[in-house]
């Protein structure tokens, strides 16, 4: 039985309903494997490409084998180029294989999709075709967003008929949730299309770990977080004078404070209010009163060497497309997963469609 | 800025007539100070008070209106609210008017309905063609006219110090001071908001002030960079110009910009300024008020050699630390004076440089010594120390060192430690011309920069290397394809650009798979490469892992595009990846950083320093303003602290310095040939030994639009 988990745009949430499932299913006594069909994500260790996130619900999930097991495919720049060239990639012998392979091992596979229906073409890799070939019944996920995800999904229903087994919508604003479960739900279950779920916004599962800023923003760390995995919700930029800085820093809670390294009056009011860490650009170090300040009140201070729009870039870069890895929000994730999704109903629905 | 254009007329300082528009007889307002200053400094021409209310006003009858003064008005002083100063100025013009002071406030410096009445103000004094001084300022002094068209507390006495300020309450507070102190000024200029004069036009009126021998400033920012070192260049080698420039510091900067309403530019770009056109820079009020007094009252010393005179070892030895300290040769006493002194002082005096007679020494002693001095032509400058002890003479000592050396081009230098026992002979030293300081420290700066400034007048300013106005097609093509995608040129464009400009690039090939970065090693052949991601949205390329070292084998090569490559699709998934690039690694050289921005006052303002840890955590890098001379550039590679590491150490070879000034020189003409380039950093560069010239490693260049 293979589950294809497909979603309407990038970052609506397909790896963490892969790894809700794997953990609640498993937990059933349901033998669930995982195959990536495409990584987009990679990594280079020794000599050889990984897919990050395929990597990552394999460890979570205990899934054993090679790394080519849960992601056969990876694209690489090579890779891409050969595709512009029009060479033969050879992409569907080694997808097949690690699909059949992993099939023959588990009571359900999910297969993780790309971006959206049609990510993977220019490699060769239809989305639609694949889960023909396949034989895959669907599950697709989308990032409410009023009548756009409406449009998408109506036409992904139409695109995959009866294959298609039900939509979750993920990361609704807690303001929409009674429309999604109401309204919305009812238009679509009136085209025939069901309605599984609708997983609220979090802002935990939207924030970022200092660990992964660190590694991010390339930042050099000047005071250590209490834990890496200490979590962000807000990124705050210190470029007004210092009263509005209070006033506004008073309002966001978690949040970390981008200034020049140079604002000693930015960084004393970020540190008198509910600050995780503090980022100074212009690779200026603070005064010695603001490190002992931060390591008594446990406050990371990164120190970047790029300037504060620079660096505000990439913070905006990061938003809303952050990979669930540190423990809290897997644990976070999974739950809301548990309380929104109809898992049992989908797991029904995966053995008698 | 609106300027009027017209030369400075002598009736601003010299003028026939004055009207004051708004003088007052309550004695606590404005138009009552300056009209009181007036009548009280002796000013001798005709002057008329306008009151609407008449009346008298210390024995002079006040005129109800403009257009009632019967005669002609050379010089107008404003006291009155913004919309009368914008009435009375053509009335005052049609009395014959060539000069105006506003001293009244409510202009830019208020902002909102100001910013609009101080356009209008320029636009009447251009319409009346006449010059005003302000406003938003105190007035303006001139000791030798007894003029005082100010409401300062007090004139001070006559004298040869020039001063200007962009701040009125620091003018009071300087006058007062000079008053207290019996200090000498011939003209003091409140510029306030600078609406018409800029401190450019005030230095100069100074350079050709028969009164002035030395000119003081305090600016907060100037208004025309590029004009402001023109007038400077012109004005410093015939008289020395001592400036105090506030907003050194981001917080100081900021004040001052809120203070004046204009962008306050970098500090680095005024120092550079400054250095560039012979402006000496006064850290503090302190040193602005002891380098006037030293020029107003000293010759400019002809060399260097500094003699210390003192009756006692401490002050002796503290001030020869200072003199060593910032590089002042100590004089050696000729054969003869020797001769002379010798039997004038006990045997336990010391006569090496500090001169000590030690601590029983009388006031003949130190004229006999200060005597035998006279003669000596190894000794340029004299400082004389003295400390009071029972037997000490401070007064007749004054005397003895004030008389002595009179006359004989040597520049003298007094500091009389203590307190009230030293109190008048200080006093004595001051009235007989001689610059008295209370610490030995003050008196050896002062020294210090007026030889500064006596070397500094004797090489003329060179010329900077100004453009041909060529711009390379190779360069404007490359800029037009920056400005196309955005302001931020990649590596290609900024490397195309400055090969335009003769910096040569390590050997390098492009490759967009493994297998041709693979090929492209092999076709340069060296022994080792480095990798850099090639893409036109990624500046900072190790920030995304865009860069690979030290690759020696094709299996490196391959396994660094793979890593390179894929590091970028992780950290930056939206950016366009074009490729690699395959560079020849270049070693055995020393890392320097080369740059440019722009400065809103004063344009391009180059840099340069060595690379690694010299710029980034020790700061040590040099600015000059673009174009640079020869001489320029020459000297920002000789003045940061690592200049040594470029000579011969270690068993290394000196570093190829000519090459760095070449590089320097052309990275001027490109930024002056190029206004559209903001930014500018070619960092990494590697300097090889002498005679291996330059390879940059890396660059980068922003654009804006050219400003018309």
């Amino acid at each position: 039985m293979k589950l294809y988990i497909a979603s309407t745009s990038e970052y609506s949430g397909k790896t963490l309903i892969a790894l809700a499932l794997g953990k609640i299913w498993s937990g059933k006594g349901v033998k669930v494997g995982y195959v990536k069909i495409l990584g987009k994500i990679p990594v280079a260790e020794g000599g050889r490409v990984i897919d990050d996130d395929a990597a990552f619900i394999a460890r979570e999930l205990s899934l054993d084998g090679p790394p080519e097991a849960v992601c056969p495919v990876v694209i690489t720049q090579d890779m891409a180029m050969a595709a512009y060239r029009g060479e033969d990639l050879r992409l569907r012998g080694k997808i097949s294989a690690a699909v059949h392979d992993a099939e023959a091992r588990s009571d359900v596979l999910l297969l993780g999709g790309t971006a959206n229906l049609r990510d993977g073409t220019f490699f060769g890799l239809s989305p639609l075709e694949l889960i023909v070939n396949y034989d895959c019944r669907v599950l697709l996920l989308d990032k409410f967003k009023g009548e756009k995800s409406m449009d998408q999904v109506l036409w992904a229903a139409a695109a995959l008929g009866p294959r298609l087994l039900g939509v979750v919508f993920n990361r609704v604003p807690p303001a929409q949730e009674a429309f999604v479960r109401g309204t919305a739900a009812a238009f679509l279950e009136a085209r025939g299309v069901r309605v599984l779920g609708a997983v609220p916004q979090d802002p935990l599962l939207d924030s970022v770990s200092v660990g992964s800023l660190v590694e991010s923003l390339s930042a050099t760390v000047l005071c250590a977080p209490p834990a890496p995995e200490t979590m962000i919700q807000r990124f705050c930029v210190g470029a007004m004078d210092v009263e509005n800085a209070f006033r506004i820093f008073r309002m966001i809670p978690r949040k970390a404070v981008v200034t020049g390294g140079y604002r000693t009056d930015i960084q004393l009011a970020a540190l008198e209010t509910d600050t995780v860490c503090l980022v100074l650009t212009g690779g200026v170090d603070p005064n010695d009163i603001i490190l002992a300040r931060a390591r008594e009140k446990g406050v990371a201070v990164l120190k970047v060497p790029g300037d504060t729009f620079t660096t505000v870039e990439r913070f905006e870069q990061l938003l809303g497309r952050l990979r669930i890895r540190e423990p809290e929000k897997v644990r976070r994730g999974v739950e809301a997963v548990r309380a929104a999704v109809d898992t049992d109903g989908l797991l029904s629905l995966c053995r008698n469609p | 800025m609106f300027y009027s254009g017209y030369v400075l007329p002598k009736e601003l300082f010299r003028p026939r007539s004055v009207a004051v528009v708004g003088a007052s007889r309550n004695p606590e307002k404005v138009g009552y100070g300056v009209f009181a200053n007036l009548v009280q400094a002796g000013y001798a021409g005709a002057l008329y008070g306008v009151n609407p209310g008449g009346g008298e006003l210390l024995g002079r009858p006040l005129i109800p209106s403009i257009e009632a003064i019967d005669g002609t008005v050379d010089l107008g002083v404003f006291v009155v609210p913004p919309k009368a100063i914008l009435e009375g100025i053509p009335a005052l013009a049609a009395k014959g008017m060539r000069a105006a002071v506003a001293i009244s406030a409510g202009f830019k410096e208020v902002g909102g309905a100001g910013i609009s009445l101080e356009r209008d103000l320029s636009r009447a004094v251009a319409a009346a063609g006449i010059r005003l001084i302000g406003p938003n300022c105190l007035g303006v002094i001139d000791t030798h006219a007894s003029l005082n068209a100010s409401f300062s507390h007090g004139t001070p006495p006559k004298g040869n110090i020039a001063f200007f300020s962009q701040s009125g309450a620091l003018c009071t507070a300087i006058l007062d001071r000079s008053i207290g102190e019996n200090i000498g000024f011939s003209k003091v200029i409140s510029l306030g908001n600078k609406a018409d004069v800029s401190e450019s036009e005030i230095l100069e009126f100074l350079a050709d002030d028969a009164e002035t021998r030395v000119i003081i400033g305090y600016i907060e920012s100037v208004d025309d960079g590029r004009r402001f070192l023109r007038a400077a260049r012109a004005v410093t080698p015939r008289k020395p110009v001592v400036l105090l420039k506030a907003g050194r510091t981001a917080a100081g900067a900021r004040a001052a910009s809120s203070h004046t309403g204009s962008l306050a530019g970098s500090d680095n770009a005024y120092a550079a300024a400054f250095l560039q056109a012979g402006i000496l820079r006064a850290e503090t009020m302190e040193e602005l008020f002891d380098l006037a007094l030293g020029f107003s009252m000293q010759p400019v010393p002809r060399d260097g050699r500094l003699l210390i005179l003192t009756n006692a070892g401490g002050p002796g030895i503290l001030a020869a630390d200072i003199a060593e300290r910032l590089g002042i040769r100590l004089a050696e006493l000729s054969e003869s004076t020797r001769g002379k002194i010798l039997p004038k002082v006990p045997p336990t005096a010391s006569l090496g440089n500090p001169v000590d007679i030690i601590g029983d020494a009388r006031a003949d002693r130190y004229r006999n010594v200060l005597s035998a001095l006279a003669d000596d032509d190894s000794i340029d400058m004299v400082l004389v120390l003295l400390t009071p002890q029972a037997m000490t003479e401070p007064e007749e000592t004054a005397r003895a060192t004030v008389s002595a050396l009179a006359g004989t081009g040597k520049a003298v230098y007094a500091s009389f430690l203590g307190g009230p026992a030293v109190a008048e002979s200080r006093r004595i030293l001051n009235a007989g011309g001689i610059p008295s300081y209370i610490v030995p420290e003050r008196a050896v700066r002062t020294a210090h920069a007026m030889l500064r400034y006596s070397r500094l007048r004797t090489s003329d300013f060179p010329e900077g290397g100004e453009s041909a106005g060529k711009r390379p097609p190779a360069a404007e093509r490359a800029i037009g394809l920056i400005l196309a995608s955005g302001r931020q040129g990649g590596e290609e464009e900024s490397r195309a650009i400055l090969e335009a400009y003769g910096f040569s690039f390590p050997r390098h090939a492009f490759a967009e798979t493994s297998a041709a970065a693979v090929e492209a090693f092999r076709s340069l052949g060296v022994p080792r490469a480095v990798m850099k991601i090639v893409s036109p949205q990624i500046s900072h390329k190790t920030d995304v892992g865009g860069v690979r070292l030290n690759l020696s084998t094709e299996e490196e090569v391959a396994r660094a595009f793979m890593e390179i490559t894929s590091s970028v699709r992780r950290l930056a998934p939206t950016v366009w990846i074009a490729g690699v690039s395959v560079q020849e690694m270049v070693t055995g050289g020393r890392e320097l950083i080369l740059g440019m921005s722009r400065d809103p006052q004063f344009g391009p303002l180059l840099m340069f320093g060595l690379g690694g840890i010299y710029v980034e955590v020790l700061k040590d890098v040099a600015f000059r303003v673009a174009p640079l001379s020869r001489r320029d550039a020459e000297e920002m590679v000789r003045e940061i602290r690592a200049y040594p590491l470029l000579a011969a150490y270690r068993g290394s070879e000196p570093a190829d310095e000519q090459a760095i000034v070449d590089a320097l020189l052309r990275l001027s003409a490109l930024s002056c040939d190029f206004p559209e380039i903001q930014e500018l950093d070619v960092n990494p560069v590697q300097v090889m030994p002498r005679g291996g010239g330059l390879r940059a490693i890396d660059c980068r260049i922003s654009i804006a639009e050219a400003r018309a």
